[in-house]
């Protein structure tokens, strides 16, 4: 009935972050076999969708050290600063490696590599493939796997579960979408690389496949889930759809603007300074809230919003440098940007939180590593800058793919047979979720009341009763989820069954998310109170860790790691 | 999400191995928002009508590929589509051409494998250090192929495609811009090789030039444009295979050469070309001068006669006696082992043969050229 498979190691994640990791692994030992496990086409993974670019230090005027104090800056300073560092230090290298592998970077007259301005970026440090550049990075990547046959692809799998044996992770079990058939693929280290978890939220940038699988594997095995009270709200998403209209539309001098025709980030004092539409994510945000809220946003059929105004900059502008953002602008709201402004509102985007890992992608469970959105090596602190995501999944994939590779050569296999035992187990948990008759809630109640108790609790602006309420409905929400009846009982292509599986996942980062948005009682980064408006070093200069508890989630500290830049007033 | 202002019936192709043997039709009458894609419904109806319908579908922004079908018979991405360009009537079904693993959702297999074999990747004959930095490329350059690169794999252009209906093993429109996509990028050096491939199993001139993968491309990437250059190029490369050595590539050196006496051997062997094809020059004007009267031909030699044309001609006769041992040395092994009852004799008779032969002319040539005989 299971089957079993045997690799060196298992990477789970088929985005930019796990195929970065497999070519890594190539690189390390290309003799070395390498599963590479996606619950879709590798192609399909959500970094398709990121727009603007991916940062690194590439001009005369800029350093390290540039770039490093605008990240731990963006951070609000719960970066931790030797990954930044290091992270810096990495990016030009593997942008450079993308190149060499044939991302269609856009260039300069003289051919060398082009560069845009970037929210919260003190210089032009953005690389950029006009305004597809996570699709052009992927497929680049996708495609430069391609001539590695050591790489056992275990397309459209679905991984439910981490088996571990002895203390070390010895492999996954992964629901074979097409057939049903569960498999036990085996590797003497795991890589998680599944992004974020968007789709919690009801109105996200995320595409549908975004539910935290990986953050929720790692969880339930006993790893703790890191700041996961920072969710980032994109400045510019299309009202109605959510989806995301970069934020190189501001690099490339967009303006945004109120009902009353002000540019009100120039305009008002919203801490952004002279930066204006260039500054970070969390306060532009902010700033787009309260102007809404102060009467002076428009009105349409999907809520309030602003306007996005790229006349100015003219059709040639446009169709050169964000050909995207007016195809997606046409098609999805009717809105020409050579003639319009596009209407905008915030929506998730990014999780900073994840799965904790420390500089070297290494958690606490030996033996599993992780790399990209689902993971949290402290990169982003409490808020993200804009094309930092892309590097981070380069620079920490790579990292993770050696690094997973050195344990593996010294890690035995474990046991077979315990092994191959949970993973029967977990065969028979989802044998009995399929098509499952008996129980009285419905999947997608359940995922509406889910996504209206996110929103209410933990938005952009956040108070500690609706915190607490969120973190109790999502406990309701849990027991519900136990509850719940389906329709489908067939072994093939069981998208019901995929999402009564998701469900359970997004169920567990929500609870992190909840509960540890409403342990933080001070304002910092995207964690904004209305109660707690300051942003409080004293009390909080620390990592949130959520660790998994069947009775209900047991909160942590970790240190945050200085010594380079010290705290200040985050002003611009 | 719904106004319900406005009805559609959705007629969807179902399928499911574990229970029907061929596939049906599945009709849904659903309010529809006027805001609405098709793919909009098709989620309204597996959430609020029939959960055990099957599709694909994650970014809903045009981009991953994932959710094309076909839509009242023509193959287009669902999350695209706006609906109300359709009728009150919608037939959705899963995109021709493959096969169906359940309801709208396709197997892409047979499009992976045709992927990988096109090499859709850098080749370069010495790997580029990362130190090295980033290559240049001039927008031009870029330019040359960047269309080609906006493939997103939805594959709506198989569906399309007339030749793939009938040929499965045709690589087919997405695969061949996808592959010319790198052979006509600055930095790689693969052409070569994807043409052998173009030209291989299910080769480029299976096209007929329909020029519906075009038509149905929803990032207007024409791959019917790339399919029909590596056409072109994949003739050339036939032909200058036929017509040059190595297909015209340079002879491929190693780093030692060129103090490796077997590569010095073979380069002089080579360089040997030059020494007679300058002897024939000098036979042709020796001939002209002998036409053009005694006078020129007394020029002629008058003229020829120093110390460079004595050393070219010395030159030349090492040449050739060197060409000639070697040409002999070979001439033994190139004899077909028996040619009906005659078997070739021992080694060592051909090649006493053959020296006694080239003594034997040349001293016969020399006693003409002498004017010793007539």
């Amino acid at each position: 009935m299971i089957e079993v498979t045997r690799h060196d190691i298992v990477i789970v994640g088929g985005g930019a972050a796990g195929l970065r990791a497999a070519i890594a692994a190539c690189e390390v030992d290309p003799a070395a076999s390498i599963a590479l496990v996606s619950k879709v086409y590798p192609m399909r993974s959500h970094t398709v969708s990121a727009e603007g670019g991916a940062a690194a230090v590439a001009r005369d005027d800029d350093n390290f050290e540039m770039h490093g104090y605008d990240t731990v800056k963006g951070s609000d300073f719960l970066g931790d600063q030797d990954v930044i560092k290091y992270f810096v230090e990495q990016a030009p290298r593997e942008l450079t490696l993308l190149e060499h592998w044939g991302c269609p970077w856009s260039r300069n007259e003289d051919g060398t590599v082009a560069t845009r301005a970037f929210g919260g970026m003190s210089t032009k440090r953005t690389w950029y493939a006009t305004d597809k550049v996570g699709f052009h990075m992927l497929h680049a990547l996708f495609q430069h796997s391609l001539r590695f046959d050591n790489i056992v692809r275990y397309d459209e799998h679905f991984a439910t579960k981490l088996l571990v044996d002895g203390g070390v992770v010895r492999g996954v079990a992964a629901l074979d979408v097409r057939t049903g058939v569960v498999r036990v693929v085996l590797g003497r280290a795991v890589i998680m690389a599944t992004g974020g978890a968007g789709k919690i939220f009801p109105f996200t940038t995320n595409g549908n496949i975004k539910t935290g699988d990986g953050m929720a594997l790692a969880y339930r095995a006993g790893v703790a889930l890191k700041d996961m009270e920072f969710v980032q709200y994109h400045p510019t998403g299309l009202p109605g759809t959510g989806i995301l209209i970069t934020e190189a539309t501001r690099g490339e001098g967009g303006y945004v603007i109120n009902s009353e025709g002000e540019r009100f980030l120039a305009t008002r004092d919203y801490g952004v300074g002279t930066k204006a539409e260039l500054g970070p994510r969390d306060m532009i945000s902010r700033a787009i809230i309260q102007e809404i809220e102060a009467g002076r946003g428009f009105s349409g059929p999907y809520g309030e919003y602003v306007h996005l105004d790229l006349r100015h900059l003219g059709e040639e502008k446009i169709v050169a440098r964000l050909p995207m953002v007016r195809e997606i602008s046409k098609i999805y709201i009717g809105v020409d940007p050579v003639h319009e402004p596009i209407p905008i509102r915030p929506v998730v985007h990014y999780m900073m939180g994840g799965i904790d890992t420390d500089i070297t992608t290494a958690t606490s469970l030996p033996g599993l590593y992780a790399a990209g959105e689902v993971a949290s090596a402290s990169l982003n602190g409490s808020n993200r800058l804009g094309s930092n995501s892309l590097t981070e999944c380069l620079v920490f994939g790579a990292s993770a793919g050696r690094n997973a590779m050195a344990f593996a050569k010294g890690s035995s296999e474990g046991s077979e047979d315990a092994l191959r035992r949970e993973g029967e187990e977990e065969a028979a948990r989802i044998v009995a979720l399929r098509g499952k008759q008996k129980g009285g809630e419905k999947l997608s109640r359940i995922r509406s009341d889910l996504h209206q108790t996110m929103e209410s609790g933990c938005g952009v602006y956040r108070m500690q009763e609706t915190m607490d309420e969120t973190a109790r409905t999502v406990a309701q929400l849990r027991g519900r989820y136990a509850d719940i009846a389906l329709e489908d009982s067939s072994t093939v292509f069981n998208t019901e069954l995929i999402a009564a599986l998701e469900m359970g996942n997004m169920l567990d980062v929500a609870e992190a998310v909840a509960n540890s948005a409403a342990s933080r009682n001070e304002s910092r980064g995207a964690h904004t109170r209305r109660d707690a408006p300051n942003r409080d070093d004293q009390n909080f200069l620390y990592h949130t860790l959520c660790h998994f508890d069947p009775a209900g989630p047991r909160l942590g500290k970790k240190d945050v790691t200085l010594g380079h830049w010290e705290p200040e007033e985050r002003k611009y | 999400m719904s106004d319900g202002h406005q009805k559609k019936t959705f007629v969807i192709t179902r399928f499911d191995p574990d229970q029907d043997e061929a596939p049906r039709k599945q009709s849904y009458e659903i309010p529809v928002h006027p805001d609405w894609k098709v793919l909009d419904a098709l989620n309204f109806i597996k959430d609020e009508i029939d959960a055990t319908l099957s599709h694909r579908w994650s970014c809903r922004m045009a981009v991953c590929g994932s959710c094309g079908m076909m839509v009242d018979g023509e193959p287009r991405l669902t999350c695209k589509e706006a609906l109300s360009q359709y009728g009150d009537t919608v037939d959705v079904a899963p995109l021709a051409n493959f096969p169906v693993v359940r309801d709208l959702v396709i197997e892409a297999d047979g499009f992976m494998e045709k992927l990988t074999h096109v090499k859709p990747w850098i080749i370069r004959a010495k790997e580029l250090a990362v130190e090295e930095g980033p290559m240049r490329q001039s927008p031009g350059e870029l330019e040359e192929f960047k269309q080609f690169s906006m493939c997103i794999n939805c594959m709506l252009c198989y569906s399309a495609c007339p030749v793939v209906a009938n040929e499965p093993e045709f690589i087919g429109p997405a695969a061949i811009a996808l592959g010319h996509r790198y052979s006509l990028d600055s930095r790689d050096e693969g052409a070569a090789e994807r043409n052998k491939v173009f030209r291989g199993e299910g080769s480029v001139f299976s096209c007929s030039f329909a020029n519906e993968c075009s038509e149905v491309c929803p990032k207007h990437v024409d791959p019917a444009a790339a399919v029909n250059q590596a056409k072109l190029n994949a003739v050339i490369d036939w032909a200058t295979d036929l017509v040059l050595p190595r297909g015209g590539e340079p002879p491929q050196l190693p780093d030692h050469f060129p103090f490796s006496g077997r590569y010095l051997a073979y380069t002089l062997f080579d360089l040997t070309g030059i020494l007679y094809l300058l002897l024939g020059f000098l036979v042709l004007c020796a001939v002209w001068s002998l036409g053009s009267g005694e006078a020129v031909w007394n020029d002629m030699l008058e003229r020829h006669r120093n110390i460079f044309y004595l050393g070219f001609h010395a030159i030349a006769l090492v040449g050739l006696i060197f060409v000639g041992i070697r040409f002999f040395g070979f001439f033994p092994k190139a004899q077909p082992p028996r040619v009906g009852p005659v078997k070739p004799p021992p080694k060592g008779v051909i090649l006493v043969g053959l020296y006694a032969l080239w003594i034997g002319v040349t001293v016969c040539l020399s006693i003409v050229l002498a004017g010793g005989v007539f």
